[in-house]
């Protein structure tokens, strides 16, 4: 079994290798050989990774003992199909219309979120709970 | 490897039919260990066991209040999705008409 201190190390290691990576990346200017519009639509398809990896452990990490439970697994599979519809935009829809059919879905999952957030403060707080 | 052993024992948590209705009925709210207890015929330390396998698993969290132990819901997304499918083909395997009036 791995100790969790060699785990955070290697953690730690393999996010500098990856720093160290892009930056080398950069300094010799090997995106230029790479089509523009590639390296665009990966970018896309990262940061819609990256809310997938957040919106998924967001209502484990958010644990208030079962208070909102409701709104955050809404919240948490809101955001997870947003990130999943970004990321599918980026992926397969033409450039043209990629930035901004990924940003209305992720927008649009988003402004459900801060909705859904602020109705559970509004019942907690007729129901004097806050 | 950490990653692996956690999966292990969430798939190991959800490979029971009782532990699923546990998370089942967590899904409405908190719950009492005596009022989660009172809605299956088994016993306490059977009970007990189910509780300590779904906690080791990190599915769910207990606090003391008072005298009773009160069980709450920690579930990620895939977590969830992971349970709602587990729970459709347990019902659907465990129910040979289902599958029959599904064909």
């Amino acid at each position: 079994m791995m100790k969790p201190h060699t785990k955070t190390l290697g953690l730690a290691l393999l996010l500098a290798a990856i720093i160290l990576g892009v930056a080398l990346v950069v300094r010799l200017d090997l995106l230029a050989a790479l089509d523009n519009t590639l390296a665009q639509r990966c970018t896309g398809v990262i940061a819609g990774v990256l809310v997938m990896w957040f919106a998924n452990v967001v209502p484990k990490k958010i644990s208030a003992a079962g208070r909102g439970l409701a709104t955050r697994r809404a919240v948490g599979w809101t955001m997870l199909l947003s990130g999943l519809g970004y990321t599918l935009a980026w992926l397969w829809l033409p450039l043209a219309y990629a930035a901004d059919t990924a940003m209305a879905l992720l927008g649009t999952g988003l402004a459900y979120c801060v909705w859904r957030i602020l109705r559970c403060r509004a019942d907690r707080t007729n129901r004097g709970q806050v | 490897m950490t990653n692996l052993e956690g999966m292990n024992q969430v798939f190991k948590a959800l490979s029971d039919p009782t532990r699923r209705q546990v998370l089942a009925l967590l899904r409405d709210g908190p719950l009492s260990a005596g009022e989660l207890a009172g809605h299956f015929d088994v016993s306490k330390p059977t009970m007990s066991a189910h509780f300590t396998i779904l906690r080791e698993a990190d599915l769910i969290e207990s606090t003391r209040q008072g005298k009773s132990v009160v069980y709450c819901l920690k579930l990620s997304v895939l977590e969830d999705a992971l349970l709602g499918f587990t729970s459709l083909l347990g019902s659907r395997l465990g129910n040979p008409q289902a599958n029959k009036k599904g064909r």
